[in-house]
């Protein structure tokens, strides 16, 4: 097989993937980020977004923590 | 895919490179070092051979990084999917040291394998992937990308 472009047909395809996961861990990180600003319980972020919320927790606790965001601990 | 990268097995004068690429993985809101984070890395270190041969192609710091924000524009729109503004998009910094991506674990390890000058090794590496973002980033700027390898290969010799 000849060596793949790198532009054009399944490379655009493949890399749109790469660049809509870049842009959905932006949103992710924004909206996660406004919603504990304003309040939201880590339950309630976890099922607007779909996932546990454990997985919420591990993936931006420290990062709001560390920005020194309050945290809401009532009701998970 | 993610791996881990033991900073103590690095030589020594790699050791600012490793810190150059995870600050520019991390300035860029990255969580994982990839291959374009050392492309920038090494683009931003004129002491070094390797960033010497980077701009006699025409590729300083500055254009990589045009070059890369056009490949996200061109890879979002082959989705239908406009761009946003990052300013819209605020979050603070995560405050963990990034992971290592497969693309840039890749141009890492060849740096243990290859002489001379081991950034000129690394970027080599980083350079032979035929396809990922560097090499599309490249081609959309129109960089000879089999071109500058044969000459950084002569280089590293």
């Amino acid at each position: 097989m000849a060596t793949p472009s790198a532009l054009g047909g399944p490379a655009d395809r493949l890399a749109s993937v790469v660049a809509l996961r870049e842009l959905a861990d932006r949103l992710e990180d924004s909206g996660v980020e406004q919603a504990m600003r304003e309040g939201w319980s880590w339950s309630e972020v976890a099922e607007a977004l779909g996932v546990t919320r454990q997985a919420v927790h591990k993936k931006h606790l420290k990062r709001l923590a560390d920005a020194g965001i309050e945290l809401r601990r009532r009701n998970g | 895919m993610t791996t881990a990268m033991d900073d103590d097995r690095l030589t020594h004068g790699m050791r600012g490179l490793v810190a150059s690429c995870v600050e520019e993985a991390a300035r860029r809101g990255s969580t994982v070092v990839e291959a374009e984070h050392v492309l920038l890395a090494i683009s931003a270190d004129p002491d070094i051979p390797a960033c010497r041969l980077l701009a006699d192609a025409g590729l300083d710091h500055a254009s990589i990084e045009k070059a890369l924000r056009e490949e996200r524009l061109r890879s979002l729109e082959s989705a239908g999917v406009q761009p946003i503004d990052a300013q819209t998009l605020p979050a603070s910094r995560s405050t963990a040291k990034p992971r290592w991506g497969a693309s840039a674990a890749m141009g890492m390890k060849r740096e243990r394998r290859g002489g001379g000058s081991r950034e000129l090794a690394v970027l080599i590496g980083i350079l032979r992937a035929e396809v990922g973002t560097v090499p599309r980033a490249l081609a959309i700027a129109g960089v000879d990308r089999a071109g500058l390898l044969v000459r950084l290969e002569q280089a590293s010799l």
